[in-house]
């Protein structure tokens, strides 16, 4: 079987693939940069252009893009486990769909309240996205919980409701408020890297970097709750505790990730499937995988975006729902095959 | 180890699952669960490990109240199979069983050594590395039954734990019901706490130490082999004409029910 292949060596490849493709990204755009401009870069009193666009703007952005990947990488892999559903998924179960609709709400709110307009907006924003997606969460679990344990069906139709909600109130915005903060609908929906600044970057690594950690912590923990939750109980997990902690933890990381990108599709949902026929379903190297993988691939898919259709820039989510619903059809695929769905 | 219950009453909205029930398992001891559909089993099992709580009375193990263990600490003492154990996610059959070393936290060298021994007593060892969805659901039955069996194993003589299996027989074919069977009558002699829900009177009759005969959420007999299957107690709770002869070997009752058909 595949998962008798070594994971550790595939954190390896992975994490060498991230490097190179982060290098990479950082190499490549409209203006060229090179070795000399990353030395003297560090130099304030003489940088060059191409020092300021390699500091200020693509390392940012590779950053955030490493960051954001991870985060939907490991709260896929989370949130699958959870519901015991391997086709679960932030964006298809409507967490990102709350957050954006959170964020959305709450930069309309903040422009005509004073009191909220004293908060940074970076902190506002990221803080208005995490309880969307927290009650989007607490939603869908309401569903799927008090129907058969994991239930498919339950699960989906509530994230689509949610999903539809998020679209309608996101355009209902959008359209009623004629400033520039709320940016327009294509960011929320399709996501975006073009955001990213040094403050970003700093906020999301806050949040992100320990929330993955804590999430680590319970690998063992959701690989008992992939027999079920009376099982894992008898297995000494203390599961109502733990399902409190798995959802706050993944609605802070997807809530943060959408507050800044928008809505990136799939990535929370292609990354631990097809990790899973590599490293195999134990957490203990599905999530820290799903960590690398999420990351590289959506590095990969920024440095797409902003090259591919030079000097226009595609909306990032555009390319992750092009390559990952057919994955996703094709792990619906699998998923007959094995009689799983 | 020692599993008491002690009056338990159980409800679901306003319908009585149990009544007043007390019940002692207890080491070295055997004990089947027999009754009719609905008559309050898996219900009866589900409240001795902690999942559902009784509206009356209480659940100890080692005299201690069940909800007073510390999670982890009654994982190390105590396994429960349940009926139902759907898994939805590509796992081989050798992960499945492992997970039942996880309460413990013993070496490396020591969970391998249980794992081997509880998949050669399961005839899985040729297994190992298959996928648990591709397999047949009487074989997932006996990776399960691998499972909780792994987390009550000791490598030593003695036993000091329990074993709860709801309907383990289920799918099992006759000779995996007889190797089982024959396989917990001896961990019951190493000093393992054994109670096991089974549909098949006769099975139950050959290898329990002790009956509990369950109906309408009420026992109705408790005790011996002998005791338990009676005309009468049979006739109350099954109402079906029913012989009781001699097993030749051991001298337990054996159940013949009546060959008449209703037209």
């Amino acid at each position: 079987m595949s998962y008798r292949r070594k994971p550790s060596l595939i954190l390896l490849v992975l994490a060498l693939a991230l490097i190179a493709v982060s290098v990479l990204s950082l190499l490549t755009g409209a203006i060229e940069v090179t070795i000399s401009d990353w030395v003297l870069g560090a130099d304030y009193t003489r940088q060059s252009v191409a020092s300021v666009v390699l500091f200020d703007i693509r390392l940012p952005r590779m950053l955030l893009a490493s960051l954001v990947g991870a985060g939907l990488g490991v709260s896929g892999a989370v949130i699958q486990g959870l519901f015991r559903n391997p086709l679960a998924d932030p964006g298809l179960i409507g967490v990102s769909g709350g957050a954006a609709l959170g964020a959305a709400y709450i930069l309309v709110l903040g422009s005509q309240s004073l009191w909220l307009a004293t908060i940074p907006i970076n902190i506002m924003l990221p803080t208005a996205a995490f309880m969307g997606g927290l009650l989007a969460t607490l939603l869908v679990m309401t569903f799927s919980w008090s129907a058969r344990a994991g239930s498919v069906t339950a699960i989906l139709l509530v994230g689509l409701a949610i999903n539809t909600m998020a679209t309608g109130g996101i355009g209902l915005l959008t359209a009623l408020t004629d400033q520039d903060s709320l940016g327009n609908l294509t960011f929320w929906l399709l996501g975006s890297m073009a955001g990213a600044d040094v403050n970003n970057v700093l906020i999301a690594a806050a949040v992100i970097v320990p929330a993955i950690c804590l999430l680590l912590r319970d690998a063992s923990n959701l690989d008992c709750l992939l027999l079920g939750e009376s099982s894992a109980r008898t297995l000494g997990v203390p599961v109502t505790a733990l399902k409190l902690r798995l959802v706050f933890l993944s609605a802070l990381v997807v809530g943060c990730a959408v507050a800044f990108t928008g809505m990136i599709g799939f990535i929370g949902l292609i990354v631990p499937n097809l990790l899973r026929f590599v490293v195999g379903p134990l957490h203990r190297w599905l999530l820290p995988a799903s960590a690398i993988f999420g990351a590289l691939l959506l590095v990969t898919a920024d440095l797409l975006a902003r090259t591919i259709w030079f000097p226009r820039e595609l909306p990032i989510g555009v390319l992750t729902s092009l390559i990952g619903a057919p994955i996703f059809i094709f792990l619906i695929a699998v998923q007959r095959r094995k009689g799983l769905l | 180890m020692k599993l008491a219950a002690n009056n338990i009453g159980l409800t679901f909205g306003d319908a009585p699952i149990l009544n007043q029930l007390s019940l002692s398992l207890d080491a070295h001891c055997l004990t089947m669960l027999i009754g009719p559909n609905g008559s309050g089993k898996t219900s009866l099992i589900r409240t001795l490990c902690g999942e559902l709580k009784p509206a009356t009375g209480g659940i100890l193990l080692e005299g201690k109240k069940i909800t007073s263990w510390q999670p982890i600490e009654r994982a190390k003492k105590m396994a429960v199979l349940f009926q139902n154990t759907p898994v939805n996610f590509d796992i081989s059959v050798e992960q499945i069983i492992r997970l039942g070393r996880r309460p413990h936290g013993t070496s490396e060298a020591v969970n391998r050594a249980i794992i081997a021994d509880v998949m050669s007593a399961m005839d899985l060892s040729a297994m190992a590395t298959r996928s648990f969805v591709s397999l047949s659901g009487g074989e997932q039955q006996r990776v399960q039954i691998a499972r909780v069996l792994s987390q009550v194993w000791q490598l030593e003589s003695s036993i000091n734990a329990v074993l709860i299996l709801d309907e383990p027989l289920a799918a099992l074919d006759i000779v995996y019901q007889y190797q089982l069977l024959q396989l917990l009558h001896k961990l019951r002699s190493r000093g393992l706490t054994i109670l096991v829900s089974i549909h098949d009177l006769n099975l139950a009759s050959l290898f329990a130490d002790q009956m509990v005969l369950l109906n309408k959420g009420s026992v109705v007999a408790a005790g011996t082999p002998n005791s338990v299957f009676t005309q009468e107690h049979l006739q109350q709770v099954f109402e079906q004409p029913c012989d009781i002869i001699e097993h030749p070997g051991t001298g337990r009752p054996q159940m013949m029910f009546s060959a008449e058909f209703s037209s």
